[in-house]
């Protein structure tokens, strides 16, 4: 069985280390004896035909506004492909062109492709730290750096409660829709949490009609050294500009 | 008066700190605060005036390179340390070679200046020449987006009094010259060839807001052939054939930045032949491809900020690399970046370690590169590194800045980076 986890615009949306979370699911199913193409797609690309789970990752607003028009022509396929079961895994400001709509500073609205049931605010004061969630499928350990807020559907759960920074800010995390996930965290998160990883391996081979099974690997002890380091570190101050 | 008395207690907060063994931009806030215009008045007697250097990269090494050409022609420079490229930074740097009357004697300063700051300083100390290097995806969780570091850095540029010396190659700083400034804009670039040869390219940020948006720009140096400590830069249809403080298409950039700037500072008194033989006589600056002695050996300082520099380095170590020590740590905030990096270069890394380790052998375990041992401690890692030490063959340690540091020290180089 060869799985294909497509990758929307590596260039664009790429700023924060995405292409992490798409080699650690990779490399978790490979390790587990599965073969995994992964396929990156971009502007005038056609969609591949079976895919196994859709990464979309964090970038300026500038780059992610470039992916949506291009996008535009892809939203039934994709919609089909959401409600099919195929796992997305979106970031930042990918997952937000996923949305419904996003609401700019100057007040104008844009578009998203309405994939996700949440809108995006994006005027909210910055904030810089590291992130101790609460999530639906387990502690996350991540990155945060949020300038925008995600206003969610009734009835669309968060993916989780976030604990952040030095001062302990409480924040939502994300949307979870089904076998999806959309978050606001990096890290990369899927590196730094293997467990989300496999969750989404879960997923993915059993859309394939595989079995998977959660098998320890030897990367996990690094992956939880390093939460630990950031958890020691919750009070770094990160230096940040104004918006 | 409050000139002198700023230059006075900032001297002393400045030998307090170095008592404590801190190399700190703290004496300088303290000197800022009792004179708010310590910078504008110590600049105010410069014949030649002051040239800033920007850039996400390369700034202290062409800082350093610009420094000795001019030095090799004659002439008596100004400048500031690797890193100390805040107000207060620039101030601390002040303070070390000042005398009591608080104002620079020099003929000219070269000043390398953080993005952030550089239209503050440059509204203040009136630059004659600015030189941008480069806009590279750097410290987002700073910066927001790598057009905000861009925009500061061409806001900057235009408040040049006399020439904007920019890159062509880059998608933002290549725009410098739609901004009512085009006769004042002289450019540098790489040939295609040069770029092709290079694995991952020059990894300048892409413009998502303006592509294409390039300018036609007045090049007058041209990066055109790469050897493995040399370059040749074409100039006018001449070549002038120079070696190079440390491996890599990116310092061979630098050095053109470097030529450019100081061929238009000088005009008619440049001369080739003392810039060549300024670039023969250049150690690295601080860090940046540095080779120290270590127990029987020596090693390679391969220091990095960001994804392109760590990136760029390795595209240029040797073959034979020796033992690695790859180290990092909080000083690096966000290095989520590292996934972007191809470590082909490294086929096995001997120790991993700085408060980040685990991260970093998170990543190489996932890419495939070997290692042996992960170990936080610096300290402990570089007693690793000790036990490997093998006569004639060279370590290379890739590290971060506050790693650098660190390690230095440790190897018995104490002395901070300084670009005299």
């Amino acid at each position: 069985m060869t799985i294909t986890l497509v990758h929307l615009f590596p260039v664009e949306l790429g700023a924060s280390g995405d292409s992490g979370n798409v080699q650690t699911v990779a490399y978790r199913l490979r390790e587990r004896g599965f073969n995994v193409d992964v396929a990156t797609v971009a502007a005038g690309d056609e969609l591949p035909a079976a895919p196994g789970a859709v990464f979309i990752g964090n970038g300026p607003w500038a780059a992610a506004q470039r992916a949506l028009e291009p996008m535009a022509p892809w939203r039934e396929g994709l919609l089909g492909w959401l409600a099919a079961g195929v796992p997305f895994f979106a970031v930042g400001t990918g997952a937000e062109i996923l949305a419904k709509t996003i609401t700019m500073r100057d007040g104008h609205n844009v578009s998203g492709l309405g994939l996700f049931p949440f809108s995006v605010a994006r005027d909210r004061e910055r904030l810089v730290a590291y992130n101790d969630c609460d999530s639906r499928l387990g502690r996350i350990v991540g990155f945060s750096d949020l300038s925008s807020e995600w206003i969610r559907d009734d009835g669309a759960g968060p993916l989780g409660i976030g604990v952040i920074g030095a001062k302990r800010v409480v924040r939502d995390d994300g949307v979870i829709l089904g076998s999806s996930i959309a978050t606001q965290l990096g890290g990369p998160v899927l590196a730094l949490n293997p467990h989300i990883a496999d969750w989404l391996a879960g997923k993915i081979v059993a859309l394939a009609g595989g079995t998977f099974e959660s098998t320890p690997l030897p990367t996990d002890a690094l992956a939880e050294n390093a939460r630990a380091v950031i958890l020691k570190n919750m009070d770094q101050v990160f230096t940040t500009i104004a918006l | 008066m409050r000139q002198s008395l700023a230059v006075i207690i900032g001297k002393c907060v400045y030998a307090l700190t170095k008592l404590r063994g801190g190399g700190s931009a703290f004496p300088g806030l303290v000197a800022l605060r009792i004179a708010p215009r310590l910078l504008q008045n110590a600049f105010i007697r410069l014949p030649r005036g002051i040239v800033f250097v920007l850039g996400s990269n390369g700034k202290s090494t062409t800082t350093h390179m610009v420094s000795q050409v001019l030095r090799a022609h004659g002439l008596s420079v100004f400048t500031n340390p690797t890193g100390a490229n805040l107000p207060q930074g620039v101030a601390s740097s002040l303070l070390r070679q000042v005398g009591m009357g608080g104002v620079i004697r020099a003929d000219i300063a070269v000043l390398e200046v953080d993005e952030a700051f550089a239209v503050e300083l440059a509204e203040i100390l009136l630059p004659r020449v600015v030189l941008g290097l480069n806009t590279q995806i750097d410290q987002l969780y700073r910066f927001i987006d790598t057009e905000r570091a861009g925009v500061m850095m061409l806001d900057a540029m235009a408040l040049a009094s006399e020439a904007i010396v920019t890159n062509r190659d880059d998608p933002f700083l290549s725009t410098v010259g739609t901004r009512g400034s085009s006769d004042r804009v002289v450019a540098f670039g790489v040939s295609r060839d040069v770029v092709a040869a290079s694995p991952n390219g020059l990894l300048n940020a892409q413009n998502f807001s303006e592509p294409g948006k390039a300018t036609k720009l007045n090049v007058v140096t041209e990066v055109t052939a790469l050897s493995d400590l040399g370059t040749t830069l074409t100039m006018h249809g001449e070549q002038l054939e120079l070696s190079l403080p440390a491996r890599g298409m990116h310092y061979a950039v630098d050095a053109a930045a470097a030529v450019t700037t100081v061929r238009h500072v000088l005009g008619a008194e440049w001369s080739a032949q003392l810039a060549a033989g300024a670039f023969a006589a250049m150690k690295p600056a601080y860090g940046r491809g540095e080779v120290l002695p270590f127990e029987s050996t020596d090693v390679t300082f391969v220091m990095f900020k960001n994804m392109a520099s760590l990136q760029l380095n390795l595209d240029s170590l040797p073959r034979e690399t020796g033992p690695v020590m790859v180290a990092i740590d909080e000083g690096t905030p966000d290095m989520s970046w590292i996934y972007d990096v191809r470590f082909d270069a490294l086929r096995h890394v001997d120790v991993i370690s700085g408060d980040k380790c685990w991260q970093m052998a998170n990543c190489l375990a996932m890419k495939g590169v070997t290692f042996d041992l992960v170990e936080p401690n610096v300290e402990k890692a570089v007693s690793r590194m000790r036990e490997l030490a093998t006569a004639g063959v060279r370590q290379t340690w890739v590290v971060n800045y506050e790693i650098t540091m660190i390690a230095r020290k440790l190897i018995g180089f104490s002395e901070l980076a300084s670009s005299s």
